[in-house]
């Protein structure tokens, strides 16, 4: 198929762009720096493993639509959190409560409990069986503060409620870990 | 055997690795997004409204074909010969088509226009220099607020410097395929155009629209030049999606047909021809059509 004239004259737009445009990524830089956190913080914060897809897909596409809404207050990264958040929290709405997670449908105890031939595979499943048994509330700051190591006051600005409710579901949720590794521990230790 | 605190942490590093994703993961996701055009668009930056004097009156109409068969490559020739009705046509354009040319070489062809006309002079086809007539029909008169724009929640909303980049195509194809009736060179047109209606936000609104839907469709057809008929595909699923009512919806379904064709999905060529030279025996692109996998010859 023949170019046309008018098209050889007119080189491609991308290499057109005005500089003020270059520091706004396209799609595939977005998603070769954030796709691993993104996709770690959808499936642990409960969207089903059918959906994860989807989730994932649109945090993306949201990502690079608001882009220049990002006013820089936080960083880029938690930033994504935030969208990555909302949109777990619509998928998660969507699939009301959903268990298809064959990971979650695994009887904990069938397995050696966390120990030191702990393997990744336990491990993660043992988080995600805690992070399915505790409130939302909790999971997510769990996932944020825990999970994914942001400060305190990151995970505020993400879920938009105050720093010490942070602090204080943070401190809940610990607790409940620590409580359920105990638990672990023992039925280990009973075996 | 291990303190809680050691193996809290153990627990937590392996669930890390375990929620990571998997190379698998990675390239499923990435094939999704790969289709969609944002995918090597920069993000939307500002909105300005970039074709104010591209009104409705020519939308639609056979300059419309021209320009776009011009642009996309199809039976150019074929539509100045229809656009016309001028018989000599077809062979000045297929020359001009044929040359190492430049939009200006395509006007003889297209209007006989007279010397010294908006689109012969040199700054046709360079937006930044664009003739005076032509900067009344393209240059943003004011900023559109993100807010009215239904654009604006479009992911794959183009650049500022790639709307206007087409809507100087647009503009020069136009002038030189569509001489006045009214025996006004087609750069008096251009200015008169903006004059009439300097404020429509309407026409703002629909030719900012149209030049996203012509990027987009450009694209679909490089990428088909490039034979990455996957690609174009997936830009013509966004069309669908972003301007299912758009104005160029012939080029879009001709786009779609060779795609298929390329693809060896010839069954799905066939059906969407079918329905294509049902609705639009006379098109510029019928012919096209009909030569491609889908024509059953």
């Amino acid at each position: 198929m023949a170019t046309s004239p008018l098209e050889r004259l007119l080189p491609e737009p991308a290499a057109n762009w005005p500089a003020q445009a270059e520091s706004l990524p396209d799609l595939a830089t977005l998603f070769r720096s954030h796709f691993d956190f993104v996709w770690r913080v959808a499936r642990s914060l409960g969207v089903p493993a059918a959906s994860v897809d989807d989730a994932v897909q649109d945090v993306f596409l949201t990502v690079h639509r608001r882009l220049s809404e990002f006013e820089g207050r936080a960083s880029m990264r938690t930033w994504i959190y935030a969208i990555t958040y909302r949109t777990a929290q619509n998928h998660r709405r969507r699939s009301q409560r959903q268990r298809c997670d064959a990971l979650l449908e695994e009887p904990l105890a069938e397995g050696p409990g966390p120990g030191e031939q702990l393997e990744h595979a336990r491990a993660g499943r043992f988080v995600m069986k805690f992070l399915e048994g505790v409130s939302a509330e909790k999971r997510d700051v769990f996932v944020l503060s825990v999970l994914e190591e942001l400060n305190a006051p990151e995970v505020a600005e993400i879920l938009g409620v105050k720093l010490n409710t942070v602090y204080s579901r943070l401190r809940l949720v610990r607790a409940d870990f620590r409580a359920a590794l105990d638990r672990a521990a023992a039925r280990e230790g009973t075996r | 055997m291990m303190d809680v605190e050691e193996l809290e942490r153990a627990l937590l590093e392996g669930a890390r690795k375990e929620l990571a994703p998997s190379a698998s993961d990675r390239m499923r996701i990435q094939s999704r997004l790969v289709g969609n055009p944002a995918w090597f668009l920069p993000a939307p930056a500002l909105r300005p409204s970039l074709l104010r004097g591209l009104t409705r009156s020519w939308q639609g109409g056979l300059g419309l074909g021209f320009a776009l068969g011009a642009l996309l490559g199809f039976g150019a020739a074929r539509g100045v010969e229809r656009a016309l009705g001028h018989h000599s046509a077809p062979v000045e354009a297929a020359t001009a088509l044929a040359a190492p040319g430049s939009a200006a070489s395509l006007l003889p062809a297209a209007g006989e226009l007279p010397a010294g006309s908006a689109a012969a002079e040199p700054g046709a086809a360079s937006p930044p220099e664009l003739p005076s007539g032509e900067l009344a029909a393209v240059q943003p008169a004011a900023v559109q607020p993100a807010a009215v724009q239904p654009a604006a929640v479009q992911p794959a909303a183009v650049q500022p410097a790639a709307v206007q980049l087409a809507a100087a195509q647009f503009a020069a194809v136009q002038l030189a395929a569509v001489p006045d009736k009214s025996g006004r060179t087609p750069h008096a047109r251009g200015a008169g155009a903006a004059g009439r209606r300097p404020h429509s936000s309407e026409a703002e609104e629909s030719g900012s629209t149209l030049a996203r839907e012509l990027a987009l469709l450009q694209r679909a057809r490089r990428a088909l030049n490039r034979n990455d008929a996957l690609l174009a595909l997936g830009i013509v699923q966004s069309l669908d999606e972003r301007f299912p009512n758009g104005v160029l919806m012939e080029e879009r379904v001709a786009t779609r047909i060779l795609s298929l064709c390329q693809l060896d999905r010839a069954d799905e060529a066939r059906a969407q021809a079918q329905h294509f030279l049902l609705e639009h025996p006379r098109s510029v692109y019928a012919e096209r059509v009909r030569h491609s996998c889908a024509g059953g010859r």
